[in-house]
């Protein structure tokens, strides 16, 4: 069951329109996020932001070897895939933001942004995965056709949560893919010094279930494993854990300067940079020339220029509106 | 009318709301064959199977993790935490999930999740297995708490709390499992709350909850002996809390005895004096008291837990030195 090499050697081939959707997926999240920080530094957008600028070819595969209808849990680190799912720009930067016309109303921030195609950021890290875990359950007790798949990071595999999920998912073979994005550091310690092992992948093998370990900066690896253990998960034939080594090509949050990092070790980095490897690949391979990768960038830069401008024309919530609106028992 | 156990009532609500809502499952340590620790679940994996009753690793951040997300896909979970104690494993999904994921984003989810548990002291196990801490989740916006004292509330409570849209702490007592109480055969539902007056009285106000309700009863009983009448108001759900029961009895008697089994430091006793404080300042003719556990970690000696804990005795005096004053 562990580490199977052989199954990632054999990777589905992909064509040409599917490295398309990929690439476009991924420039899509790399500007939005870039937008994010730029909103930041305006002050536009208080309170937290983790930028996930790096993480792309891991959330493209993601989303490309879903179907729709599942359900993504992501993490707290960026949110590119909520872009690549399609939800609106506007609504996620409004919500960001802080202003009354994103899907969470303003309520939820960074740390708990939601959409509909896009299930909750858990602040606490790790404390998605029993949920997700559990809405795996809803689905195999309702017989539905669905998979549930569950992004944290390396930080969080060294939480609780992670072994009553992966155990429990397991026990009752759950339709769930569980994705770990190792991007070597859980804010500022490394992954070398906090964790007992050389891959999150090798503790599938104690949770009984595949663990394939992969580069997580290259999209065609990631979207072959994600369609493989979606089928696993389909077909009754339980859970996989995945884990994507990635980048993170900025700081923790904005204001990191991240002295805990080499200049050697951050030029490394910024070589793995998955856009930039996707951009070569597809010129490389002469599926895209330069005109059209233009033309790609401009499209997006003008949509999340529209999404931009949507949020800061919304309200913020009138705080007595707020109180009033909330659902909680208040005596 | 028929008279059942505390332990039947839970029972009989679980078995209503599942045959009424194929969405109702139930997960838990040991609930199948085994029956539940204090064997509220017994007989139910036979009736429904082990896709609905379903046993769980020990693993109680996971229980009310995967709870909560059954939940948020059309679910009606109900999680059993077999000992209050054992909650503080799954603290961070019932207060920082199950709590907020709702309020963060309103117009997404909702959670239809009961955390069944119980509380209290009297087997001489310890102060891992048998504290009251309702107070920790009165405290957590975004939840509600029940804690029923007689076999007619809790069915009647449990029924309703399953029907819910939020989640919900439903907190027993393993001291009134064996209890019985008339409950009617047909159906009922008890609405969050409401409080009940459990006796009328015009001397004294007792606020009492869960086994506590008991303990006050057998007090008053006691009492008016020598003719003192207690009127005792049992608030059966602490959020929402039923201001107007409290205040009313207030407001009649003009004098206080708030009782919990749980330690009084931080305890709800204290919410409540302040409520009846700024609400019925000018009623009271003594101030308001609490009588609840001293604030010491219970031992695991039989013969100590009784000490751990308000008695009947307890009351009878506090009440007495109340009424000299």
């Amino acid at each position: 069951m562990f580490l199977e090499k052989k199954q990632v050697k054999k990777e589905e081939k992909i064509d040409e329109n599917l490295h398309i959707k990929i690439f476009k997926l991924m420039v899509k999240a790399r500007l939005f996020e870039e937008r994010q920080l730029q909103l930041y530094y305006e002050a536009k957008i208080r309170g937290y932001l983790h930028p996930g600028i790096g993480n792309e070819a891991v959330e493209a595969g993601i989303v490309a070897g879903l179907k729709n209808n599942d359900l993504i849990y992501p993490t707290h680190r960026g949110h590119g895939i909520f872009a690549m799912r399609d939800a609106d720009m506007g609504k996620v930067f409004a919500d960001l933001m802080g202003k009354r016309d994103g899907y969470c109303s303003g309520l939820a921030g960074s740390c708990h942004l939601a959409a509909p195609q896009v299930r909750q950021v858990q602040g606490i890290l790790g404390a998605q995965i029993p949920i997700a875990t559990g809405e795996a359950l809803a689905i195999k007790l309702l017989g539905e056709k669905k998979v549930v798949l569950c992004m944290f990071g390396d930080g969080a595999a060294n939480n609780g949560t992670f072994h009553e999920g992966l155990n429990m998912a397991s026990i009752w073979k759950l339709p769930i893919i569980f994705v770990c994005l190792n991007n070597l550091y859980a804010v500022s310690f490394s992954f070398h010094n906090s964790t007992s092992v050389k891959s999150i992948a090798v503790r599938a093998k104690g949770y009984s279930m595949p663990g394939y370990e992969l580069d997580g900066t290259n999209y065609e690896k990631v979207y072959s494993i994600v369609k493989k253990a979606a089928e696993r998960a389909r077909t009754g034939q339980g859970p996989s854990l995945i884990e994507a080594k990635t980048t993170r090509v900025k700081g923790h949050h904005p204001n990191d300067s991240g002295g805990y990092r080499s200049k050697k070790e951050m030029e490394e980095v910024r070589k793995k940079d998955p856009v930039k490897k996707a951009t070569r690949k597809l010129l490389r391979l002469d599926i895209l020339d330069k005109n059209k990768i233009d033309d790609i960038y401009r499209k997006f830069k003008k949509d999340i220029e529209d999404a931009a401008a949507y949020a800061n024309n919304s309200p913020f919530p009138d705080a007595n509106e707020f109180i009033k609106s909330c659902k909680q028992t208040l005596n | 009318m028929r008279k059942i156990t505390y332990k039947e009532a839970l029972r009989e609500a679980m078995i209503e709301e599942m045959d009424r809502d194929d969405k109702v499952f139930i997960m838990g340590e040991d609930i199948g064959v085994y029956g539940g620790s204090f064997k509220v679940t017994l007989g139910l994996l036979e009736k429904y199977g082990p896709n609905r009753i379903i046993d769980t690793p020990i693993s109680e951040n996971a229980i009310v993790g995967s709870a909560i997300g059954a939940a948020l896909h059309g679910m009606r979970p109900i999680a059993e935490i077999s000992f209050i104690d054992f909650i503080t494993l799954a603290m961070d999904q019932i207060v920082n999930e199950a709590a907020k994921i709702t309020a963060f984003s309103p117009d997404l989810y909702e959670i239809p999740l009961v955390v069944r548990t119980q509380c209290g002291t009297g087997r001489g196990i310890g102060g891992q297995h048998e504290q009251c801490l309702e107070a920790w989740f009165v405290h957590t916006p975004g939840l509600k708490v029940v804690m029923p004292s007689t076999p007619y509330d809790a069915k009647g409570l449990l029924k309703t709390s399953i029907r819910d849209n939020e989640p919900i702490i439903f907190i027993e007592n393993k001291k009134l499992y064996s209890i019985e109480g008339e409950v009617p055969e047909e159906e009922y539902l008890i609405p969050l709350g409401k409080g009940d007056i459990k006796r009328e009285g015009k001397d004294l106000t007792i606020i009492s909850t869960s086994y506590m309700v008991h303990e006050s009863m057998k007090a008053a009983e006691i009492l008016e002996e020598d003719g003192i009448s207690i009127e005792i108001i049992d608030p059966r759900t602490l959020v929402p809390l039923d201001y107007d029961i409290i205040l009313n009895s207030v407001k009649k008697t003009g004098k206080v005895l708030i009782i919990h089994e749980a330690v009084q430091r931080g305890g709800i006793g204290g919410e409540i004096s302040a409520i009846i404080s700024e609400n019925a300042f000018n009623y009271l003719t003594s101030p308001i008291y609490r009588l609840a556990a001293p604030n010491i970690v219970i031992p695991a000696n039989y013969h100590l837990d009784e000490y751990c804990v308000p008695r009947v005795k307890d009351i009878i005096g506090k009440v007495r030195e109340i009424l000299k004053k």
